[in-house]
């Protein structure tokens, strides 16, 4: 009887050891995990120091060539002034996750907290709670990523935009302010392209100011740098309005565009000579495809008399082009059965 | 914790100097085209083609001490285009589209010559529009043409989808999986655009000729067409490739792209043929290394102390004609990335920065005049 009562409580102690041993495993956080929980959970904060003076020649260098203390100088150089708004803390915050774990892979969460707590003594277990924060945002990404990947653009969306404002809360919308920014512009580009045709100067209206009131202050730079993406995506969006115009009335609508997307003269000129090239284009391969047309539909396909043919109607038509519309033909693919995106192509 | 590293880096730093490479990278002559592979812009399984999860484009500059939505590694006058053309299609195709967009920018900014880099089948596209683009103009128009990851010869795992091999449903299905839902989009061919990725002509019956081996044979290597032709070779073994992966991660297929013959003599998809093991680091889990060379290739040099820099490996010669690299050129791990093929645009999990690598190019760029 006690014999097997010993044997009942050793079974029943091991059940219970690998219960808890199960509970702790299925609890899944990581190493980086747990540092981070046991560091915001201590609480400690830093002393403000006295830190070395600022490197003069820091922004040329790599932040990890510098000691801690001169790296939280630079950090309070770089992201002193705006430390409050949480997408400098994040750029911070990857800055210093660019390297930290490859150079200290066993530690690095500690590290980290050591450079922001010098740093930003006050601000430091907010700092580090806003770096947990992000380390489990991208484990999220990862381990959902096919799944992801594979979901509508809109339930994609909700789906992203739930775990970043459960892990962010409303600091998720400056976080990711130039997604959400670009993502108006897109659903302004739908809007537009699923509308009727017709309006088209109110359209571009429409955009142009959404462009503005997105960017705000940064239009100017943010045009500079992405000016034909913006102008292709209202062309491709306007495309039934284009369409039903003539070509000098369309030729006319396409300058208007460019140059409310802040083409100057000079580029303008440029578009207007290339829009006349491409009509000639186009023009030139609905009268190939004709001709290739009924050559191939002959009785017993083409011959080699009616091959010639089409490689100097080819030369005629498209110039140093030519033989690079036959490898495409051998492939299967023909310009002219293509949808013209006027102002694109 | 001891960071009395100090003094080395300094040295390190005062070494970089002396040899005239600069911190962070130099603003290019010509811009920068940035041509995609497989699967939209903005969109690769909810990821940024070339980008971070904060909708930061890597070409993007910082023109501000403080501006977050920017690459931080390149200059602040660097001029970049992110183009975009149909995700799923052929090389020919896509090509052209590309042509088009180039000359579309280069018609806005009045530019004269634009510098590309291409990751997969983005790489393959940019030959083509290098050749479009030379026959517009009469001139050449690209000066530095730079491939990541692409699949110069062929990929198997192209050929593998087609033949439907164990885990694939159906070729839509699988390019969905592993490049995310765009292929459901209008003008997207999966087929094509897995066609076009086999070495040879997938199918006799067909009427049409596909396949890199007839591409290459179109769009080879070209003084005319760039004035630089170099590329980036990506490589890694199993375990640390990216769950998108599938068919490798779920252990259906795995390439083996390490071995050397004239062509597609094992019938896998790609030129050359395996060396007997899989999963020892010959393929970044699309492409083998036997397939990734084009022009000269290029040495990544990751350094966590210092900025990282692309050189050229001297030692495996040039690969001028696509169809006819050498043994070594198609089994040498020598330069090769320890990356899966989506790491190097943005897609984690990974360690790896992708604004300083494609810092490291935009420099190399500069100092082959591009």
């Amino acid at each position: 009887m006690i014999k097997n009562k010993k044997i009942l409580y050793i079974v029943l102690i091991s059940i219970s050891v690998l219960f808890i041993g199960i509970l702790f495993l299925r609890s899944g956080k990581d190493k980086n995990q747990k540092d981070f929980e046991s560091i915001l959970t201590e609480g400690k904060t830093f002393d403000p120091r006295e830190l070395p003076s600022l490197p003069e020649d820091y922004s040329d260098h790599k932040l990890m060539e510098y000691s801690v203390e001169e790296i939280a100088r630079i950090l309070q150089e770089k992201y002193g002034k705006n430390i409050d708004n949480p997408a400098v803390q994040i750029a911070m915050i990857e800055e210093l996750l660019k390297d930290l774990p490859k150079l200290y892979p066993n530690d690095w969460v500690r590290v980290l907290n050591q450079i922001l707590g010098y740093a930003f003594p006050n601000k430091v277990l907010e700092l580090m709670r806003m770096s947990e924060n992000l380390y489990n945002y991208n484990k999220f990404r990862e381990s959902n990523m096919s799944k992801v990947g594979l979901l509508s653009d809109e339930a994609r969306r909700q789906m992203i935009w739930k775990e970043r404002y459960r892990l962010f809360g409303e600091k998720a919308d400056q976080i990711w302010s130039m997604e959400k920014k670009m993502t108006t512009i897109g659903d302004t580009l739908k809007r537009i392209k699923e509308s009727p045709a017709g309006n088209l100067d109110a359209k571009l209206s429409n955009y142009s100011q959404t462009l503005k009131e997105q960017f705000g202050k940064e239009y100017p730079r943010i045009m500079e740098n992405k000016r034909e993406q913006f102008t292709e995506g209202f062309m491709v969006s306007v495309q039934k309005d284009l369409k039903i115009l003539s070509f000098g009335e369309r030729k006319s609508a396409l300058r208007e565009i460019r140059a409310t997307m802040g083409m100057d003269n000079a580029a303008l000129g440029r578009w207007d000579a290339l829009e006349e090239e491409r009509e000639k284009i186009w023009q030139n391969q609905q009268k190939y495809s004709e001709k290739r047309t009924q050559l191939s539909s002959k009785k017993g396909g083409m011959s080699s008399d009616d091959e010639r043919e089409l490689d100097s109607l080819r030369k005629k038509f498209f110039g140093e082009e030519a033989e690079i519309i036959k490898n495409e033909e051998a492939s299967g693919y023909y310009r002219a059965q293509e949808e013209r995106t006027y102002g694109v192509n | 914790m001891n960071f009395k590293k100090r003094n080395l880096v300094c040295l390190i730093a005062l070494l970089v100097f002396a040899t005239g490479v600069h911190a962070g990278a130099r603003k290019t002559v010509y811009p920068v085209v940035f041509a995609h592979g497989l699967a939209g812009f903005d969109n690769l399984l909810g990821y940024y083609y070339f980008g971070n999860d904060y909708g930061t484009f890597v070409g993007d500059p910082c023109d501000e001490l403080l501006e977050t939505a920017c690459n931080g590694s390149i200059h602040s006058g660097q001029k970049a285009l992110a183009a975009s053309v149909t995700p799923f299609q052929s090389s020919e195709v896509r090509g052209t589209q590309l042509a088009d967009r180039i000359q579309n920018y280069m018609t806005s900014t009045g530019v004269t010559k634009v510098n590309i880099i291409g990751h997969s089948q983005g790489g393959i596209d940019a030959r083509k529009a290098a050749a479009v683009l030379r026959a517009r103009y009469g001139r050449q128009v690209v000066h530095v043409m730079v491939s990541v990851s692409s699949p110069h010869r062929g990929s198997p795992m192209a050929k593998y989808i087609l033949d439907l091999g164990p885990g694939v449903t159906s070729v839509i299905d699988a390019l969905a999986k592993i490049f995310g839902n765009t292929i459901y989009g209008s003008g997207n061919d999966g087929v094509a655009a897995a066609k076009q990725l086999v070495y040879n002509d997938y199918s006799s019956t067909d009427g049409v000729t596909t396949g890199m081996k007839a591409f290459n044979n179109n769009y080879n290597v070209d003084a005319n067409t760039a004035n630089y032709w170099g590329s980036i070779i990506t490589a890694q073994d199993s375990l640390n490739t990216n769950p998108a992966l599938f068919l490798l991660k779920e252990g259906f297929y795995n390439i083996d792209g390490d071995g050397y013959c004239v062509d597609d003599c094992d019938n896998d998809g790609a030129a050359g043929k395996g060396d007997g093991t899989r999963g020892n680091g010959d393929d970044d889990g699309v492409v083998g290394i036997n397939s990734q060379q084009m022009g000269n290739r290029l040495q990544y040099n990751e350094c966590a102390l210092c900025f990282d820099t692309i050189t050229v490996n001297t030692g495996l010669g040039y690969v001028g004609n696509l169809n006819a690299p050498t043994s070594a050129q198609m089994t040498s791990k020598s330069s090769v990335v320890s990356q899966d093929h989506l790491d190097v645009v943005g897609v984690p999990p990974d360690t790896f920065s992708e604004e300083e690598f494609y810092a490291s190019i935009l420099e190399f760029i500069v100092t082959k005049g591009g």
